[in-house]
């Protein structure tokens, strides 16, 4: 389970007022007071506009970033104290592919398996499902700079689930990836929750989220401003859709 | 495998797979340095060698009927022009039209006549260093000179001992290896600090700012390997690359050498051969190279805290840029001053104690406990800048500037 408590992140911005050093920087919550819980096994849906805090959330979530206030607690494990645990326990896809353009598929996966000390039989046993999953084997010795935003997309989740983690946090997943791509990893998405792991993503591809969300989080400005599972999100105005309702939400 | 090995192993990988890496680390150390001094010493020696075949244009002023002209007349290599005034023959020599300019004061040869001295004046332009003119000039004036002297004294029935109460003989003790430090050991440790900063900046760079720039940093430290292990994983890289660089740098000295003796052994002269010789000393080599590790993890973990701090590699490039400075004038100070001898204050400033250390292991004249000073102080940087890079590393307002 992970609980969220009164999670809040301060950043200093720059302001159009100039100083001795170049502009100067006044304190901005991107992440104010937020409060939630996912329960073991759900996927979770964080949705709002650019700059609402999402990404800063998940990073908090997944022990990359300290909080300025308050905390989150997965599986009992703080993210200010427990920070290497719970990265062993995360699984954490960023929003672009970030990989080694140098390293092929298989060097890739060896490599982020190797970090998290899996033996060599039971990642390749892993890593053989997921290429099969996801249709790659034809690219298993292709160095990531000549492959498709699709197959990096895929070599990613591959790499993030490869030390088979408790908790899966993808980051916009979707983004640049097409269609049929698209809908490999809403399927893998499904698939990792048939597994028994959690899941949190962003998105802003809403169709995903009415489709397989069992859980909503809506922020605005650092803020939450619905935090319910999908049938409730649903409910607040039968007569409008998904994409309406999200809307009337976050607009100001 | 422990976590910072795997990162090492990948780093390294990566590294080499890039064309830019392989360029940098081998390719110019060993073959294109060597090429550019050769081509730098033979362009430099055939203008010499131009030089000393060429005739020169001499401005002169009453010259003319003097003992002194007939001796200027007979040198085959300087031609000679009568001037009326004295500014014209400066300005002969301003405008490049002469070499160089004598000025003969009017009375010079009723001074030399009266036993008194005369005054002659050689204009010149000291900037062309190549030039011979005016060596020419003052030594066909040198020898009137001693004619003019030995002369006066045999009026007096004198012997020039007269004039000489001591005579200075000089005996040079200095050793072929002595000879190699001073030549070689200045320049072999200004190029080894080169190459350990070249070969380490790159790679700083690709796996500090580069990384951030491409995301991948996110994806290591989202990973549970800790801040200590990633620098450790990282700067061992960065350190490699720099050590590989020196060794290969270092093969494109040897190359060179090893064709000399096997091909050229006789045409060299015997000194030079014998300098050279002692330029191959193993003990030297291992000394040199003990001081340039810990100073290449300095390197690596500076450049790769500066690099980490940097938004992306354009910012990198510019503040390593200046950084790189800052090693490299300590190195320059000994290649300009080849008579500084080492203390225990200089023994502290990193590159300058490797020049000049350097200088001493090839003449095999050693203070060790300078060296371990040098060697102590380097280490003791090393741990500063690894505990600063580790600094960065786990300040996230660092690792996620941008």
């Amino acid at each position: 389970m992970i609980e969220v408590k009164n999670l809040s992140k301060q950043f200093k911005i720059p302001t159009e007022k100039k100083g001795f050093f170049g502009q100067k920087k006044e304190p901005f919550w991107a992440v104010d007071s937020l409060d939630f819980t996912v329960k073991k096994g759900s996927i979770v849906s964080i949705l709002g506009p650019n700059g609402c805090g999402k990404t800063t959330t998940l990073r908090m979530i997944a022990a990359m970033l300290s909080p300025s206030r308050g905390t989150a607690l997965i599986d009992s494990l703080d993210v200010r104290k427990d920070k290497q645990k719970i990265k062993s326990k995360i699984g954490y896809m960023t929003n672009n592919t970030s990989l080694y353009d140098r390293l092929n598929v298989i060097e890739t996966i060896t490599f982020f398996a190797e970090l998290n000390q899996i033996p060599k039989d039971i990642y390749m046993s892993r890593a053989d499902k997921l290429f099969d999953q996801l249709d790659m084997r034809d690219y298993l010795l292709k160095r990531v700079s000549d492959l498709s935003t699709g197959m990096k997309q895929k070599t990613s989740i591959v790499r993030t689930l490869i030390h088979d983690p408790d908790v899966v946090i993808l980051d916009e997943p979707t983004t640049g990836v097409d269609v049929a791509g698209q809908s490999v990893i809403v399927d893998l998405i499904k698939s990792i929750k048939e597994s028994g792991k959690t899941l949190i993503f962003s998105t802003h591809q809403l169709n995903e989220v009415r489709d397989i969300a069992d859980h909503i989080i809506v922020m605005k400005a650092g803020k939450k401003v619905f935090d319910g599972d999908n049938e409730q999100f649903q409910n607040l105005n039968s007569n409008k859709s998904f994409t309406e309702i999200f809307m009337e939400m976050v607009d100001d | 495998m422990t976590k910072w090995q795997t990162l090492l192993i990948k780093e390294l990988r990566h590294l080499f797979r890039d064309t830019k890496t392989i360029i940098q680390t081998i390719v110019v150390p060993t073959f294109l340095t060597p090429l550019l001094i050769g081509g730098i010493v033979w362009y430099i020696s055939s203008i010499a060698i131009e030089e000393s075949k060429k005739d020169y244009e001499v401005a002169v002023y009453k010259l003319e009927n003097t003992q002194l002209s007939n001796k200027f007349e007979e040198s085959e290599r300087l031609n000679i022009t009568k001037y009326e005034t004295v500014q014209g023959v400066i300005d002969s020599v301003k405008d490049g039209d002469s070499e160089i300019g004598i000025v003969v004061e009017e009375d010079f040869e009723q001074n030399l006549n009266k036993n008194v001295s005369s005054k002659i004046t050689i204009y010149s332009k000291n900037i062309d260093t190549f030039s011979q003119a005016k060596s020419l000039a003052e030594d066909i004036i040198d020898n009137f000179e001693n004619d003019e002297r030995s002369d006066r004294l045999s009026n007096l029935d004198l012997d020039e001992e007269f004039i000489n109460p001591i005579e200075i003989l000089e005996e040079d003790l200095t050793t072929e290896k002595e000879a190699a430090g001073s030549i070689f050991g200045g320049i072999l440790a200004f190029f080894f600090v080169m190459y350990v900063i070249t070969g380490s900046m790159y790679p700083a760079i690709d796996l500090g700012a580069g990384e951030k720039e491409r995301g991948t940093m996110e994806t290591l430290i989202s990973t549970n390997i800790s801040s200590l292990e990633i620098i450790i994983g990282k700067m061992l890289s960065v350190t490699a690359s720099a050590v590989l660089t020196a060794t290969f740098s270092l093969l494109g000295f040897i190359i060179p050498l090893v064709i000399i003796f096997f091909f050229y052994a006789d045409s060299i002269p015997e000194s030079l051969f014998n300098t050279l010789s002692s330029l191959v000393n193993p003990t030297a080599f291992l000394g040199i190279f003990g001081l340039i590790v810990p100073l290449s993890i300095l390197m690596g973990a500076l450049l790769l805290a500066v690099s980490v701090y940097s938004k992306n590699t354009k910012e990198a490039g510019l503040l390593l840029g200046n950084l790189v400075i800052v090693f490299f004038l300590p190195a320059y100070i000994p290649l300009f001053n080849p008579g500084l001898e080492l203390d225990f204050i200089g023994s502290l400033i990193p590159c300058y104690n490797l020049a000049l250390l350097t200088n001493s292991l090839i003449a095999e004249n050693t203070n060790w406990m300078l060296y371990f000073s040098a060697l102590g102080s380097t280490v003791v940087y090393c741990c500063v800048a690894v505990y600063i890079t580790y600094i960065m590393f786990d300040d996230e307002k660092i690792i996620f500037r941008s």
